[in-house]
């Protein structure tokens, strides 16, 4: 309680102070627009101006006229356009080299700072495997699979959950309901939910939600991995994927056979390298039609850590 | 008072763990390791060889050799360039290239012996003072690299075979000759990098390299793709680069996958058959549930008349 009150007493304050410089910035503004004014009529003096690209440079008084800045940002409804459609004539996959991985957790970090997400909270999450009782270990991320054959978007009541025409499966807080349907139909776990207040509606982050980037986050919706569709606009790697220090990922579009690795960019043959390397999907037999394929932890470059192993033969002791 | 002697405790604590980190960070290379002597002998064509794998597995942490741009790792990974690396043997590079630690992979799974040493004769390049160790461990200056400046690509396209080659040519004392031992790449754009369509070649003693490009890689809608041709060794020769649109590949149509009727489709893209046997159940319960309710309605008239 005494908590809520200091935040109230602490946001006034904001309010207070932020009033009083808009309001300072209005009437400066108001006077540096009269000043303009006046010099139209005026002696027609020189005023230096600093343009966009930093150089100063000299005006005539009587040329300056007032900009109207357009807000760059689109509105809820372009963004939502934009997002529901996806990019035309693309057909993203992830392959990820199971033999680089050494859990350095890069790529979870770069998630969470870019969703806004809490630290328990997992677009992305790197796993500890064992196959069975004496098969060497190994850590494996998982990212949503965004299937072909989605099991989640067809259970969902009011197509907050959808695919779009460039593979990715997006998720719509505004119509999300949060029912939970998807994550039940989900084989992989791939779906988070915001079952208490998220770090959006504590920080008070107010901007215009970009299904692309699903932030903010709102409580009682669903939250997911996006393939970061908003750098894929960009044409730039996602953010796991251009975080991994270890060169994990390769990332591209199917449809070039084409794939990126996020740590060398190094760019190869999406074909051959799942070709060579006997690439696999997570449970093929479901019919899902995964778009991240993984490759064999063959030849790891980093051991198996001694700690992880205990944890793993104690769990293993408790499951028998 | 009390407060001060345990704050110095806790400040003790500190230093301490702090220098045992510092000591636990020495990197120690067994003995016997450290002598051992390179398997190869140093050249040209063994440092080319280390440099592209060094661009490949080990740029992406240590950066560009002496330039110092590493990433900010704890443990850092230094510049190979720097005097940590070239006051060490090399046993001792080889043996950390070899068995790896912490952020550092175990090279000895993905390179071979004989590529681990490439890389080390790479890095030996950078090191003014090095002295080769044992017999095969000398740097061979062969003075194969071309030297001109000026340098121009001159391409030809032979499009049965879907071959180019190229010829390099440079300018050594005013005049121009073309320009044998450059390194040439062969490179297809794609949306996030470029794409080798072979090994670097090597420009032959006419200045002339060639490379066959694939008939099989998807390009756009006619086939078209983009090509770059250009000097890998852009340290010497600067940014020299070649490109231009061919329609080498295959044509590639692109069909919007959720357009139409599909099982994970919204309202309006539902499949017709789901459409159709869905209104039927829900008709046929509704109407047996009427009907239920009818015979029921009767059953009730028919005993009130009696």
């Amino acid at each position: 309680m005494s908590n809520k009150k200091q935040d109230k007493g602490t946001s006034r304050r904001d309010f207070l102070k932020s009033s009083f410089l808009m309001g300072a910035a209005t009437v400066t503004g108001a006077g540096l627009l009269s000043s303009f004014k006046g010099a139209e009529e005026g002696s027609g003096e020189m005023v230096k101006v600093m343009t966009a690209n930093g150089d100063l440079v000299e005006v005539d008084a009587n040329k300056l006229k007032a900009v109207k800045v357009d807000s760059i940002d689109l509105d809820l409804n372009e963004l939502q356009k934009r997002g529901r459609e996806g990019i035309a004539g693309k057909k993203w996959v992830m392959v990820i080299d199971l033999a680089k991985c050494r859990n350095a957790r890069k790529c979870m970090e770069a998630c969470q700072h870019a969703h806004h997400l809490k630290p328990e909270q997992h677009h992305i999450n790197v796993l500890q495997m064992q196959e069975a009782e004496n098969t060497a270990p190994f850590y494996m991320p998982k990212p949503c699979m965004h299937c072909d054959n989605t099991p989640c978007t067809k259970v969902c009541p009011v197509d907050a959950t959808f695919k779009r025409q460039d593979g990715i499966v997006l998720i719509d807080n505004e119509r999300c309901i949060g029912c939970r349907f998807c994550v039940a139909a989900c084989p992989y776990s791939a779906r988070v939910f915001n079952w208490s207040e998220t770090l959006d509606e504590k920080n008070g982050f107010e901007e215009t939600y970009d299904i692309e980037l699903n932030v903010p986050q709102k409580k009682g919706t669903i939250s997911k991995c996006l393939f970061s569709a908003d750098r894929l606009r960009k044409d730039e790697l996602p953010y796991c994927v251009s975080s991994c220090p270890n060169g994990t990922y390769w990332f591209g579009d199917m449809n070039e056979d084409a794939v990126t690795n996020g740590t060398t960019g190094e760019t190869v043959r999406f074909s051959e390298l799942i070709d060579k390397n006997d690439a696999y999907t997570l449970m093929p037999e479901l019919g899902t039609k995964s778009n991240v394929y993984y490759l064999p932890a063959k030849d790891r470059i980093f051991p198996f850590s001694e700690e992880d192993k205990e944890n793993l033969n104690r769990r293993n002791e408790h499951s028998h | 008072m009390k407060e001060n002697i345990f704050k110095s405790a806790l400040l003790a604590i500190i230093v301490l763990s702090i220098s045992f980190s510092a000591t636990a960070q020495v990197w120690e290379v067994p003995s016997d390791k450290k002598e051992i002597t390179p398997a190869i002998t140093f050249s040209m064509k063994t440092k080319t060889q280390g440099k592209d794998i060094y661009a490949k597995s080990c740029k992406s942490c240590h950066g560009d050799i002496g330039k110092a741009n590493f990433l900010p790792l704890n443990p850092a990974p230094n510049d190979p360039g720097s005097e940590r690396f070239s006051n060490q043997t090399d046993g001792e590079l080889f043996f950390k290239l070899t068995e790896g630690r912490g952020g550092m992979p175990a090279f000895k799974s993905q390179l071979a012996d004989n590529e681990r040493w490439a890389v080390i004769s790479y890095i030996r390049s950078f090191h003014a003072d090095y002295k080769p160790t044992g017999g095969g461990g000398e740097i061979v200056e062969e003075s194969s690299a071309f030297t001109g400046t000026n340098i121009k690509l001159f391409v030809n396209k032979d499009q049965v075979n879907l071959e180019i080659t190229i010829e390099v040519q440079g300018n050594v004392d005013g005049k121009t000759v073309s320009a044998p031992g450059v390194r040439v790449g062969f490179f297809i754009e794609r949306n996030f990098g470029l794409l080798s369509v072979c090994e670097p070649v090597t420009t032959n003693k006419n200045g002339i390299a060639k490379a066959k490009f694939p008939g099989d890689l998807p390009g756009d809608s006619l086939g078209n793709y983009n090509i770059i041709i250009k000097l890998i060794d852009d340290d010497l020769y600067g940014n020299v680069e070649y490109k231009e649109t061919l329609s080498w590949g295959k044509a590639f149509i692109y069909e919007n996958p959720i357009e139409g009727n599909h099982l994970w489709g919204n309202n309006t893209s539902v499949p017709l058959w789901l459409l159709i046997s869905y209104i039927s159940v829900v008709l046929f319960v509704l109407i047996t549930i009427g009907w239920v309710v009818l015979q029921m309605l009767k059953l009730k008239k028919a005993g009130i008349k009696k």
